[in-house]
C-alpha cells in the first residue's frame, strides 16, 4: 500500500496518524502558547481560598473570619487562613513551600481569572475529572490539553505530556510522561556513550547510526505498508511517527537537579519536578500542553488542617510554575488552567474538628496567563449562594452574576469548555468540535 | 444489507440448545420488587414480572431440545445451515434500533420504572454480560399478557397502564421484532462459539502454532521454546501449543509474570517498590507487634534486608494469588479463600503461627492465619482471599464517612467488571440531595447507585474506618445506610463479624466474576482492554464495532464459560486466550475494506511490550539481561515510567501507544546492548553462542565469507524477531547491506585515521557477562581492526530496535 493509500486508510478507520518529519526535514519547534492543566485531585474546597463564606461553623466555614468587603485582592475574594507548617502537621522546614490564598492571589491575582460556583454535576471522583478536564463526563472524550496539543503540534515528541491528572488523549497522538532527569538525558542521545560527556564517545560511528536509524524506518514503513492487519498497520505507523522527530529529544535543556523539597513535602516535590520538566520541553519546543497534578484534597476528614496544606501546596506549586515560566523567558506564552474533581461540602459531615467535607457538585476554576492581558486578569465571574453553596446564574452577555436562578445561564463544565476551545482555538467549526461535539450555552468567559 | 443476514455470515455459528448460561446472570438483583400476582397477570403497578434475582432459567438447555449445527433455524433468519442465535437476533433487532434507546430510559436499574419496581428492567452495557442478562429477563416476563397481548407488547402499546405511554404501533418494525422474539424464546436458539475464530476471523492471518508457541513462552516465561517443545508443536499443533502451554504454566518465572498482571489490577506494589517499610509501617503496632522492631530500629538491618522483608509483606496478597494458581486452587478463591500464605519473611512481620520446611528458604509459602489480640485472646482475620489482606485494605482505603463504599466499588470493578460509577449516567442536581434527609437512601438520584454499593461495604464493617486493617470487635454499621447485603439478599445479623466471607462467596459465584476473571486475563495477554459496547450509533463505523463487540463478547463468555466449567481453573483461561486470533493475528489474508479494518482493530499482533515483558525478552533472546550494575533491570527500574510503565501509586495505568520517549529508551537499550554483548559473544565456542554461531570474525564479504554472513543474519532474524526468512528474502538484504555498509565505511574510516581500531571500552569484551569474572586475556576482544564486531553491532542494534522486536 502506498503510504497516500495508508493516510487516506488510516483516517477512515479511525487511526492514529501524523506524518513524520522526512529524513532531515527541518524540524520547526512549536514556540507557544503553552498549557498546562493543573489537577488538585481529589475534590478541593473553594470556600477554603476563592469563593470564601461567612463564619458559621453549623454551615461551610468554621475556620477563618470573613468580611467580603476587606478580604479581597481586587476583584478576587479569598478566604483569610494563614498558613504555616507547624500549624498544618508539617514543621517550619516546610514554610517557604506552602502559599496562603491570601499571598496567591495578592502575586499572581492579575494573571488570574476565576470563575465560582461551577456546576460540575457529579460527585463522583472519575466522573468529576473527566468532565472538568474534557468538558463531559458522559463521553471518553479526550483531555482538552490533548485536543490543543493534537491541533498545534501532534507530531512533536512531547507534544502532550501528563503526569497525572486526566490524560485520555482519545487517540489524537501519544501521551508522553516525563520523571527523571538522568534516564532523560540517557534516552535524549542514545547513542552517546556518557551524557555528562557530549562530545565523548558514541557506540555506534554517527554515520552508522544514521544507516541504523534510516534502515529501521524503511523496514517499519515497508511493515506498515506491507501488512494489512489494522493493528499492526497502526502500530507500526506509531513507531514511524513516534522516531521521527526523536533526535530533538537531545535539545530538551533539563535542569542540573530537580526540585528536592525537606520533609513531607513528596507530593509538592513532586509537582514541582513535573513543573520543571514541562517547561524544559516548552522550551525546546518539543511540547505543546501538559497536566501536571496535587492529589490529597480528598478530604473527608481533619479538613481544617489537610485542606488548606494541600491548597497551601498547590499554590505554591503554581506560583513555582510561573516563576520558573519568567525565569526560562516563557511565561507570556503561558496559559494555566486549574481544575478539581469537583468542590466540597455543603457543610461539615461532623462537629468535630477532626471532621471534614464530603463531596460537593459545585466547585471553581482558574484560568491564569503569564502574560496578564492574555486572559484578561484580575476578573471574578459566577458565584454560590452565601446560604446554600448552590451555583448561581450568570447573564449570558455580561456575565454579571444574578439572584434569580430561573434567568439567565447557570455555568457548567460544558460552558466554560465550550470558552476553553474556543480561546485555545477550537471553536466551533474546528473538525474537534463536531468529533467531540459540546451541548452547552455560548458564555465570553474568555472574552 | 440486512444486519442479521451479515452477521450469520460473519460470525457463521451453528445452532446449539438454548441460552443455558444465560440464567444465572442476575439483572441487577439489587432491585427488589413485587407487583406480580400469582397467575401470572401484572399487579396494578407497572410491573412486569421477573423472578426473585432478576433471571430464572428458560428453556432449551435445561429440556434438552435444542438442535445442533447442521440442522434448519426455525423461526430464524439466515442462510440454511448458518445458525443466528435468539440471543443475536435480540441484540440486532431489539436491543440496538430500540431498547437501548428508548425504553431503557426508564427501564434501566436506576430508571423509573425501576423505582416503581416493574419487573421489565434492561441492564446498561456497564454491566458485563448485560446482553444476555436482559433477554433473561424479558423470557422470565415472557408469559404475562394483558387481555390476551404479551405484557412486554402491550404496555408499549398504551394498551394497559403504561408511564411511558405509547411507545409504537403494531406497525412498526420493533413490534414485529418483539413478536418474533417471544415465538423464539419458547425454544431460543444458541451457537456454539468458535474460540478459535475460524470462521469469524477468515480472512485473518494467524500465527503458526510455533510462532503461537514462540509468543506465548516469551510472554509467559520470558523464554524461548526449547527444540523439544518446538518439535512436540510441528507435529502436534495447536493442541501440543495448548499442552506446553500447560507446561510452561508450571515455571517460577510464569508466576513472575502473574505478579505484575495481577498488580497492574491490584496495585498493591505501591508499598513495595524498593520501599523499606511503607507495607510494614502499615500494620498497626498493637495489632502486630512483629513489626515494631522493624518500624522503630531501622538501623536493625542492612537496607537491602528491609527491602526484601518489606516487600515479603506487600506482595502477601499477589503471593496469594501464585499460591492459588499454582496449586490448581479454584480461582474464586481468590476472594474466598480462608487462609493466606507467608513466607519466612512475612510471616514474622504479620505473627502467623506457621513453620516452614526451610525457615531460610524466602520462596516457601505456607498457609496460615492472621490473628490479633481481643480481650486477652488471639482473635483470627475472617479471611477472604485479598479482600481481607492488610495490604488490599490499605490500597483501597476508607473514612468514617466513605465507610466502605470506595472498597465495595473496587469489588465491583476489580471481581466483577462493573465500572459501578458509569452507573451515574445522569447529572446530579447540587440542590437535589441537600432537599432530601439521608439523601444517599431517600433521594432517588444518590439512592439508585447507593443501594448497589452500600450493602457490599456493610460487608467490610469489621474493618476500622480509620485503621484500615484493625478488626472491630463487634463490628459496627450504620442503620441509616441500606443493610449489609448482596444484590437482592440481606446479609443475617449474625454473620455480621464475618460478613466479608459472606460477600466473598456470593461474588464468586456471580457470572460477572468468571467475566472479570477472563478479561483481566485477555488485558494481561493482548495488551487492550475488552471492547466497550458501542452506544454512539452515529459513529461512521457503528455497525463494525457493534460486529467487533458481539464476536469478542461471544468469545470472552465462551471461555468464561469454560473456566468455570474447569472448576474456575484461570490457567484455562490463559490458555484458551493464547488460541484466539486476539493473541494469534498475524497480518490479513486480503485487503480488508474499512469497514472491516474497523472490525479488526483489536486483534492481533500490536502490542507495545511492556517495561517488564520486554525486559524479559532481551534476556531470553539475547542470552543477556540488560541490567544496571546492581543486576536490576534497566528497564523495570530507570526507564520504567519513561518506558510506559506505572508505579502502582501516582501512576496507575500503563502507556500503550509508543511516544518518542519510549521509542528513545528502546534507541538507548538496542545500543547499549548491542554494545555490551557483539563482541563477547564471539569469545564463546561458536556451538555456545547466543548471537553468532554461524560466524567467525574472520568471515567478511570480501574474503567470501558472504553466505556465511548471510546465514548468520538469517538466523539473528528468527532468533531476534522470530521471522522465518528464506535466504534470498529481501529483509535478509535490507541487512546484509547494512552489515556490509557499515563494514566498508568503518574500513574507511580506520584507513584514514576518522576511527581507531580499538574497540569502545564498554563494547570490549572482558570478563564473563555471567559470572563477572575477567576473561583469559587471549580469550578477550578489545580490538576490531577487520571493523567485523562493530558492523554486527550495528545489525544487533537494528534488530534490537525493530517493531518486531518490541512489539508482540
Amino acid at each position: 500500500m502506498l503510504r497516500r493509500d495508508f493516510l487516506n486508510f488510516a483516517a477512515m478507520t479511525g487511526l492514529a496518524v501524523a506524518a513524520p518529519r522526512t529524513a532531515r526535514a527541518a524540524f520547526q519547534p512549536y514556540a507557544g502558547p503553552f498549557f498546562v492543566f493543573v489537577s488538585a485531585r481529589g475534590g478541593w474546597d473553594p470556600t477554603y481560598f476563592c469563593d470564601p463564606k461567612p463564619k458559621d461553623p453549623s454551615k461551610f466555614n468554621r475556620l477563618y473570619d470573613y468580611d467580603a468587603a476587606t478580604h479581597k485582592v481586587g476583584n478576587l475574594p479569598y478566604a483569610n487562613i494563614p498558613v504555616s507548617g507547624a500549624a498544618l502537621g508539617l514543621d517550619a522546614m516546610a514554610d517557604p513551600y506552602l502559599m496562603s490564598a491570601k499571598d496567591f492571589f495578592t502575586a499572581h491575582g492579575d494573571q488570574i481569572r476565576l470563575i465560582n460556583g461551577i456546576n460540575t454535576e457529579t460527585n463522583n471522583h472519575d466522573r468529576g475529572v473527566k468532565t472538568t478536564f474534557s468538558g463531559r463526563g458522559d463521553r471518553d472524550y479526550p483531555a482538552l490539553a490533548a485536543m490543543i496539543a493534537a491541533d498545534r503540534a501532534p507530531a512533536h515528541p512531547l507534544a502532550f505530556i501528563s503526569s497525572g491528572g486526566y490524560a485520555n488523549s482519545g487517540n489524537l497522538l501519544p501521551v508522553t510522561r516525563l520523571n527523571s532527569v538522568s534516564s532523560f538525558q540517557k534516552i535524549a542521545s542514545p547513542n552517546l556513550v556518557n551524557v555528562a560527556d557530549p562530545m565523548g564517545p558514541t557506540y555506534h560511528n554517527p554515520d552508522t547510526y544514521q544507516r541504523i536509524l534510516d534502515a529501521q524506518a524503511a523496514r517499519t514503513m515497508d511493515l506498515s505498508n506491507g501488512n494489512d492487519l489494522p493493528r499492526i498497520k497502526t502500530s507500526a505507523n506509531e513507531l514511524y511517527v513516534a522516531r521521527g522527530n526523536m533526535d530533538t529529544l537531545a535539545s530538551v535543556e533539563l535542569p542540573g537537579a530537580l526540585v528536592d523539597l525537606p520533609g513531607n513535602l513528596g507530593d509538592l516535590e513532586r509537582m514541582m519536578q513535573q513543573t520543571q520538566l514541562a517547561l524544559a520541553a516548552f522550551k525546546a519546543g518539543l511540547a505543546v500542553s501538559a497536566n501536571i497534578e496535587l492529589g490529597g484534597f480528598d478530604t473527608h476528614a481533619n479538613h481544617d488542617i489537610n485542606q488548606v496544606r494541600q491548597l497551601a501546596k498547590l499554590f505554591h506549586g503554581i506560583h513555582f510554575l510561573l516563576q520558573e515560566a519568567e525565569a526560562q523567558g516563557l511565561l507570556g506564552e503561558l496559559i494555566i488552567f486549574v481544575g478539581s474533581d469537583f468542590g466540597r461540602g455543603k457543610g461539615y459531615n461532623g462537629p468535630g474538628a477532626a471532621d471534614g467535607k464530603d463531596h460537593w457538585p459545585v466547585t471553581s476554576m482558574m484560568a491564569i496567563s503569564g502574560d496578564p492581558g492574555v486572559i484578561g486578569g484580575n476578573t471574578l465571574i459566577g458565584a454560590s449562594t452565601v446560604d446554600d453553596q448552590l451555583p448561581m446564574t450568570v447573564d449570558p452577555v455580561t456575565l454579571e452574576t444574578l439572584d434569580d436562578p430561573m434567568m439567565g445561564v447557570q455555568i457548567k463544565w460544558g460552558e466554560v469548555h465550550k470558552a476553553m476551545r474556543a480561546f485555545a482555538g477550537i471553536g466551533p467549526d474546528h473538525p474537534y468540535s463536531s468529533k467531540f461535539p459540546i451541548i452547552a450555552e455560548d458564555l465570553p468567559l474568555f472574552g | 444489507m440486512n444486519r442479521s443476514l451479515r452477521l450469520v455470515r460473519k460470525l457463521g455459528l451453528a445452532r446449539i440448545p438454548a441460552f443455558a448460561s444465560v440464567a444465572t446472570l442476575t439483572l441487577a438483583g439489587c432491585y427488589s420488587g413485587g407487583g406480580m400476582n400469582d397467575d401470572g397477570t401484572a399487579s396494578d403497578t407497572d410491573a412486569m414480572a421477573t423472578t426473585s434475582g432478576g433471571s430464572s432459567a428458560t428453556t432449551g438447555a435445561d429440556t434438552g431440545t435444542g438442535s445442533t449445527g447442521d440442522e434448519t433455524t426455525g423461526g430464524t433468519t439466515g442462510d440454511p445451515g448458518d445458525c443466528y442465535s435468539t440471543l443475536q437476533f435480540f441484540a440486532d433487532e431489539i436491543w440496538a434500533p430500540s431498547f437501548s434507546k428508548s425504553c431503557i430510559q426508564c427501564h434501566d436499574p436506576t430508571g423509573i420504572a425501576a423505582e416503581k419496581n416493574a419487573k421489565f428492567l434492561l441492564l446498561p452495557p456497564v454491566y458485563p454480560g448485560f446482553m444476555e442478562a436482559n433477554l433473561a429477563n424479558i423470557a422470565s416476563i415472557a408469559g404475562y399478557s394483558y387481555d390476551d397481548v404479551p405484557l412486554i407488547l402491550a404496555k408499549p402499546l398504551f394498551l394497559t397502564e403504561h408511564e411511558g405511554g405509547k411507545v409504537f404501533t403494531e406497525s412498526d418494525e420493533i413490534y414485529a421484532a418483539i413478536e418474533e422474539l417471544l415465538v423464539q424464546l419458547d425454544d431460543p436458539i444458541e451457537c456454539p462459539v468458535d474460540t478459535s475464530g475460524a470462521k469469524s476471523f477468515d480472512d485473518v492471518d494467524l500465527l503458526t502454532p510455533v510462532e503461537t508457541l514462540r509468543k506465548a513462552t516469551l510472554h509467559l516465561s520470558g523464554r524461548l521454546p526449547t527444540d523439544e517443545e518446538i518439535k512436540a508443536v510441528e507435529e502436534g499443533g495447536l493442541d501440543a501449543v495448548a499442552l506446553a502451554v500447560e507446561e510452561i504454566m508450571t515455571e517460577d518465572a510464569f508466576y513472575s509474570r502473574l505478579l505484575d498482571v495481577f498488580n497492574d489490577k491490584f496495585l498493591t506494589d505501591k508499598f513495595a517498590n524498593g520501599s523499606t517499610n511503607n507495607a510494614v509501617a502499615l500494620l498497626s503496632e498493637a495489632d502486630f507487634p512483629g513489626r515494631n522492631d522493624f518500624v522503630n530500629n531501622v538501623a536493625m538491618l542492612p537496607t537491602p534486608e528491609r527491602v526484601r522483608i518489606n516487600q515479603a509483606v506487600a506482595r502477601e496478597p499477589l503471593e496469594l494469588i501464585n499460591y492459588i494458581i499454582r496449586n490448581d486452587r479454584p480461582f474464586t478463591e481468590i476472594i474466598t479463600a480462608n487462609y493466606t500464605v507467608f513466607n519466612p519473611d512475612s510471616a514474622d512481620i504479620y505473627n502467623a503461627d506457621v513453620s516452614f520446611n526451610d525457615p531460610n528458604d524466602l520462596g516457601e509459602l505456607q498457609e496460615g492465619v492472621i490473628t490479633v489480640p481481643r480481650g486477652g485472646a488471639q482473635m483470627p482475620f475472617p479471611h477472604a482471599g485479598i479482600l481481607t489482606s492488610p495490604m488490599w485494605l490499605n490500597r483501597f482505603p476508607t473514612t468514617p464517612t466513605n465507610i466502605m463504599r470506595h472498597r465495595a466499588r473496587m469489588v465491583l470493578f476489580q471481581f466483577l467488571a462493573t465500572d459501578v460509577l458509569a452507573l451515574a449516567s445522569q447529572a446530579i442536581s447540587p440542590d437535589a440531595g441537600s432537599a432530601v434527609f439521608n439523601p444517599t437512601r431517600n433521594n432517588p438520584d444518590c439512592a439508585k447507585c447507593h443501594k448497589l454499593i452500600d450493602p457490599i461495604a456493610g460487608a467490610f464493617q469489621m474493618f476500622d474506618k480509620n485503621d484500615q486493617e484493625k478488626l472491630l470487635d463487634p463490628p459496627q454499621w450504620y442503620p441509616e445506610v441500606f443493610s449489609p447485603g448482596y444484590l437482592n439478599e440481606l446479609m443475617p445479623p449474625d454473620q455480621f463479624s464475618t460478613g466479608i466471607q459472606w460477600l466473598a462467596e456470593r461474588v464468586a459465584t456471580d457470572p460477572r466474576f468468571a467475566l472479570s476473571s477472563t478479561y483481566t486475563i485477555f488485558e494481561a495477554l493482548t495488551g487492550m482492554k475488552p471492547l466497550h459496547y458501542p452506544t454512539n450509533p452515529d459513529s461512521e463505523f457503528y455497525d463494525s464495532e457493534l460486529t467487533a463487540w458481539e464476536t469478542q463478547d461471544l468469545i470472552l463468555r465462551s471461555i468464561a464459560d469454560k473456566f468455570v466449567a474447569d472448576n474456575h481453573n484461570i490457567k484455562t483461561v490463559i490458555r484458551e486466550i493464547i488460541l484466539t486470533p486476539y493473541f494469534r493475528g498475524k497480518g490479513m489474508l486480503k485487503a480488508p475494506t474499512p469497514a472491516r479494518a474497523a472490525e479488526l482493530a483489536a486483534v492481533g499482533i500490536g502490542r507495545l511490550s511492556t517495561p517488564e515483558l520486554l525486559a524479559n525478552k532481551i534476556g531470553a533472546v539475547t542470552g543477556y539481561p540488560w541490567v544496571r550494575s546492581d543486576k536490576q533491570p534497566y528497564l523495570t527500574v530507570d526507564y520504567k515510567i519513561l518506558y510506559g510503565g506505572h508505579d502502582s501509586n501516582e501512576i496507575t495505568e500503563r502507556l500503550t501507544t509508543v511516544n518518542a520517549v519510549m521509542a528513545s529508551v528502546g534507541a538507548r537499550m538496542a545500543n547499549e546492548h548491542a554494545c555490551t554483548i557483539s563482541a563477547y559473544d564471539f569469545t564463546l565456542p561458536a556451538d555456545q553462542r547466543t548471537l553468532f554461531p554461524l560466524v567467525e570474525l574472520t568471515d567478511t564479504p570480501d574474503n567470501g565469507s558472504s553466505a556465511e554472513i548471510k546465514a548468520n543474519i538469517q538466523y539473528l532474524h528468527k532468533r531476534i524477531l522470530g521471522e522465518d526468512l528464506a535466504i534470498d528474502d529481501p529483509e535478509l538484504a535490507r541487512t546484509f547491506q547494512l552489515f556490509y555498509d557499515t563494514l566498508q565505511a568503518g574500513l574507511d574510516n580506520i584507513a584514514n585515521d576518522v576511527e581507531t581500531t580499538s574497540l569502545l571500552s564498554n563494547c570490549r569484551a572482558t570478563k564473563n557477562l555471567k559470572t563477572g569474572e575477567a576473561l583469559p586475556m587471549e580469550q578477550q576482544i578489545t580490538s576490531d581492526e577487520t571493523y567485523v564486531v562493530r558492523a554486527w553491532m550495528a545489525v544487533v542494534t537494528y534488530l534490537l530496535a525493530d517493531y518486531r522486536f518490541l512489539f508482540e
